[in-house]
């Protein structure tokens, strides 16, 4: 066996980043000098340290240059500019090829100090000087930095390229498949378009999603300011935001309410809501131990769902896409008896996925992304689990957990056969499709995954189910969530409402409040009446902070609100706004109707009776043997009658109602409820018709527009104690609202005639029409003909004597 | 993605008679060895390159989107002894050799060829065997080096850079190095270093 087959030549392959436990600066030379594509936080290696107790100087080395630089650098997890670490300081060297050596380093040339480092100018390191303290000292010290990893070719087209920083998996892999600390290929070896074509697939901005809070920005300004917002959670450097129309990309995330962006704005907005949108694959990665480069590639590839295929004598990436087949295999092109079907075997497939990553806003913990299927195949689930350590983010390693949790479960079959050379083109990670007389397919796409070429010129394709639904970037599941929560406590009782303001708006009132402080996820509950237990419900399950009541009349209107949680637990008080309505312009108030006067014996009681204009819910007392009244316990009513135990429930309908012609009306009720229980309620119930055929369901009434005829309403009173209820003064409102035609400069030819305007649709009742002459002239119109469809204005002169002239004429009414 | 057959090269493969044969290259110091594989016809000349007739035997060839490393084995006849002279009288020169095993496909059943060979394997010669009558070697991807550990530098006191070259930057006229910092300050060129003299070695634990 030759030596170069016994694995690590002694070497240490524990990984100091990605090892169990927090980052420590290593002393050791054994330890590889490390790669970085992207970002990525590492602890170093200390390569040379002065003496010294109290002030020292040290060498950390942390990468092969050339970085795009370092930042956050702490020691022992303490920023190095904190107050706590005074007298520390250092220089930070990317390892550009030319740099020198540091001046701390002793040694009068550049060659006495490269005797005792080494010459550096290919390595990324800091300088540091240290003045040890509680915090720091020349035997605890942990020196860390975020490293913005190398410059990588970044190709435009075959030929072209430019060499920056990048993040993005395909330029990284392209970088390690090339460099020589990696696999030190040529770039002639390399298929570059198929470069092009994933990483641009990599770089698209996905998954839009509005952020908490609203923006605002300023023209000629990168930064975006937020209210409410929470953009170190929800946004992150390279994210695509969108503002007003303006999409950029984000540069850095200050804090919650603070970012920037690559370039300035062209308009300035206000309070505006922010789309954001994520970059599809990113790669963060520092390679610091030493792997095989298939593991490294791996571990690079899983990144992006890619794969490393052959074209040729070149070496291309792909990234399954939702694409078309490529070529179309038959019975006559697969060569008898050669098919083989089979499927994913149980232990292969997964109830639930995970994908680990490394999450860089929480000191890089080990997080997991989890997919899980709608119904498990196997009981305890499977679990299946992949580790990628080049992942930093939650919505790429979701959407990977996605993809493979469905790729397990719904591409789990496979099938091979054997074609001549009409297989020659193909290559693994081609989609074809084939028409099967063996399993009956028909122009059924598979995925080639491995492909034989056997001795008698033969090829054999071996082929996975093709699943166009799993290329959609769809998350695997919710973020998870680290450290403390804050969440409402939705069992507490929610807090009174403050600041109930009722405004009059022409027929209708404004309600506005200040929601309950303790219960984010309150509902509102409004009524109307002089006390909030007696009063009728206006609208209930509100959420929000304002209503609007409708179709008002000329009267005194107390509004009462109440704060309801999910458990039905109303705050304490009811607030009060009290307004007086003097006044309500433009209003057709077609009916306004008591119907519990001379009406209320055409509808039908069920253990209710009517009395002086109330609906009563029946008595249950009983006459006793004595000769009395049985009122043992119970309530006398309020007006002196008997019967004051009542029956729990009981209705009153009334009768069909007809306005005459079908409108799109405002329709509301008004009533009064009688009771000395507080558990006591009514329930309004109606329904409505345009024929007096074909009805709605019995709904609750709640006030609003609506297109009907024919309506009915019941009253159902509840007495959950038994104790006594009526309802009185049940008064319809149903309002028409105006509307107004114009029939701008209309030309009367004939005086004679006049000019005809006509209505569509007609009105209901004839309508208002006035008309003036637009032209100038001097004279005077006349309606002289009216109905629900038409108008004829004539024009006359100041004689009295008819003229051709050119009319305005508006129209107004229901 | 497919080979890159052309429109035509399509077109002939999948009518249902089809002729192809196989054409392997070895790439060597003195100019191409061209083999068509065992054939009635004596040579065949594409692109002004002859290949000449061998008997020829190639095993599966299997590629995956698993990484697997690809190789492929070829025997070919050698009873002229052309290649067991080659080595018997060079050394060694076969071995990571470049080699190309190509696909050439006929219109019809004529002689004209459809465009040019098809890369089937590309690849670099290794573990020859010579007999009297054959040549067997294995053509392994150029990326075979998968197996090989990165990165490749280490936080050794010895450099890594290899002698001469761009990060090396000696010029001078000396052809040898030790790597050593001895040898590098001997050579002037010191500053260009690619060790780490100083870091810590660790203690073997006994």
């Amino acid at each position: 066996m030759s030596i170069t087959n016994t694995n690590n030549l002694g070497f240490d392959f524990e990984s100091p980043a990605y090892r169990f436990g927090p980052l420590e600066t290593q002393a050791n030379n054994s330890l590889c000098v490390p790669i970085v594509y992207g970002q990525a936080r590492a602890a170093g290696n200390k390569i040379w340290q002065s003496s010294g107790t109290d002030t020292f100087t040290a060498m950390i080395c942390f990468a092969e240059g050339e970085l795009n630089g370092f930042s956050d650098i702490r020691i022992n997890n303490i920023l190095i500019d904190d107050s706590a670490l005074t007298g520390c300081s250092y220089t930070s060297y990317v390892g550009n090829g030319t740099q020198s050596i540091d001046s701390r380093v002793p040694g009068a040339t550049q060659a006495d100090k490269a005797g005792l480092v080494g010459g550096l100018k290919h390595t990324a390191y800091l300088a540091l000087t240290i003045t040890a303290g509680t915090k720091v000292a020349n035997n605890y010290m942990d020196v860390s930095a975020v490293l913005k990893g190398k410059s990588v070719r970044i190709y435009s087209n075959t030929t072209t390229y430019t060499t920056e920083y990048s993040n993005n998996p395909i330029w990284c892999i392209l970088d390690f498949l090339t460099c020589v600390n990696g696999c030190g290929l040529s770039h002639d070896d390399i298929d570059m378009q198929t470069f092009i074509d994933s990483a641009t697939y990599c770089d698209v901005k996905i998954n839009a999603v509005n952020a908490t809070g609203t923006v605002s920005v300023t023209s000629g300004s990168t930064k975006v300011t937020g209210s409410s917002t929470k953009f170190t959670d929800e946004v992150k450097v390279g994210d695509e935001i969108t503002i007003n129309g303006e999409s950029k990309n984000v540069t850095g995330v200050t804090d919650d309410t603070n970012l920037t962006v690559e370039s300035n704005f062209s308009a300035s907005a206000s309070s505006k809501t922010m789309s954001v949108k994520d970059t599809r694959y990113t790669l963060n990665l520092i390679l610091d131990t030493r792997k095989t480069r298939q593991d490294w590639l791996n571990e690079m590839l899983i990144t992006c769902r890619g794969f490393l295929v052959y074209r040729g004598n070149k070496i291309g990436v792909i990234i399954e896409q939702d694409v078309s087949s490529v070529q179309s295999f038959t019975q006559d092109d697969i060569i008898a008896d050669s098919e083989i079907f089979w499927t994913t075997p149980k232990e292969q497939r997964s109830d639930i996925f995970k994908v680990r990553y490394l999450d860089p806003e929480n000191q890089y913990a080990r997080a997991y992304a989890v997919a899980e299927a709608d119904e498990f195949l196997s009981d305890p689930p499977v679990v299946q689990e992949i580790v990628c350590l080049g992942i930093t983010n939650f919505k790429q390693a979701s959407r990977l957990s996605w993809f493979y949790l469905n790729q397990a479960n719904t591409c789990d079959k496979f099938m091979s056969f054997n074609t001549t050379k009409k297989g020659l083109d193909r290559t693994p990670g081609d989609i074809i499709d084939i028409t099967s007389t063996f399993m009956g397919y028909v122009n059924k796409k598979l995925v080639v995954v491995s492909m034989n070429e056997t001795q008698d010129g033969q090829i054999q394709l071996i082929c996975r189910e093709y699943n166009s639904n799993l290329y959609d970037d769809t998350l695997g599941s919710v973020a998870p969530v680290f450290n403390t929560v804050d969440l409402d406590d939705v069992l507490s009782t929610p807090a009174d409402v403050q600041n109930l303001s009722a405004a009059q708006n022409l027929s209708s009132i404004v309600l506005n409040w200040q929601p309950a402080s303790n219960n984010s996820q309150a509902k509102y509950e409004i009524r109307e009446g002089d006390y909030w237990n007696s009063s009728r419900v206006v609208a209930t399950n509100l959420t929000g902070s304002s209503y609007t009541v409708l179709n008002i009349q000329k009267e005194t209107y107390k509004y009462w609100i109440k704060a309801v949680n999910d458990y039905g637990n109303y705050s304490d008080n009811a607030a009060l706004s009290t307004i007086v309505v003097s006044d309500i312009q433009e209003t057709n108030t077609i009916v306004h109707e008591n119907i519990l006067d001379e009406d209320i014996d055409s509808g039908t009681l069920v253990n209710c009776f009517a009395s002086n204009n109330k609906i009563i819910l029946y008595s249950t007392d009983t006459w006793t043997s004595s000769g009395t009244w049985d009122n043992t316990g119970k309530n006398y009513s309020p007006y002196g009658f008997w019967g004051a135990s009542c029956g729990h429930t009981g209705s009153y309908t009334t009768k069909v109602y007809d306005l005459g012609a079908n409108l799109s009306s405002i329709i509301s009720v008004n009533y009064d409820l009688s009771s000395n229980d507080n558990t006591n309620n009514v329930l309004i119930e109606w329904k409505y018709s345009q024929d007096n055929i074909t009805w709605s369901d019995w709904e609750i009434f709640a006030q609003g527009s609506k297109t009907f005829r024919y309506y009915q309403f019941k009253i159902i009173l509840n007495s959950p104690n038994s104790n006594y209820v009526a309802l009185s003064n049940f008064i319809v409102n149903v309002d028409v609202p105006d509307r107004d035609m114009y029939f701008k400069n209309q030309e009367i030819t004939v005086a004679n005639s006049g000019v005809a305007v006509y209505f569509a649709p007609v009105y209901s009742n004839v309508p208002a029409v006035v008309a003036n002459i637009s032209d100038g002239t001097n004279g005077y119109c006349v309606v002289s003909l009216k109905s629900t469809s038409q108008a004829t204005i004539k024009a006359y002169n100041n004689s009295g004597t008819a003229i051709t002239a050119k009319v305005d004429i508006r129209v107004k009414g229901y | 993605m497919g080979k890159g057959l052309t429109t035509a090269q399509k077109t002939e493969v999948a009518k249902t008679t089809l002729k192809t044969r196989t054409l392997v290259t070895i790439q060597l110091d003195d100019g191409p060895f061209r083999i068509l594989a065992n054939d009635t016809i004596a040579n065949i000349v594409i692109n002004s390159n002859t290949y000449y007739t061998r008997m020829v035997q190639t095993s599966e060839i299997e590629t995956s989107l698993d990484g697997t490393v690809d190789k492929m084995v070829v025997s070919t006849s050698d009873i002229d002894q052309e290649f067991s002279s080659l080595v018997a009288n060079n050394g060694d020169i076969l071995t990571n050799r470049e080699c190309k095993v190509e696909e050439i496909i006929f219109d019809g059943d004529t002689t004209t060829i459809i465009g040019n060979p098809v890369l089937v394997f590309d690849g670099r010669i290794n573990k020859i065997q010579l007999s009297a009558k054959s040549f067997v070697f294995t053509i392994e991807r150029i990326l075979n080096q998968y197996s090989s550990l990165s990165p490749n530098m280490v936080y050794d006191v010895n450099c890594q850079f290899k002698f001469k070259g761009s990060k090396c930057s000696y010029s001078g006229s000396q052809t040898k190095c030790d790597k050593t910092l001895t040898r590098c300050k001997a050579l002037s060129n010191v500053t260009n270093f690619g060790g780490y003299p100083s870091v810590v070695i660790p203690t073997p634990t006994k």
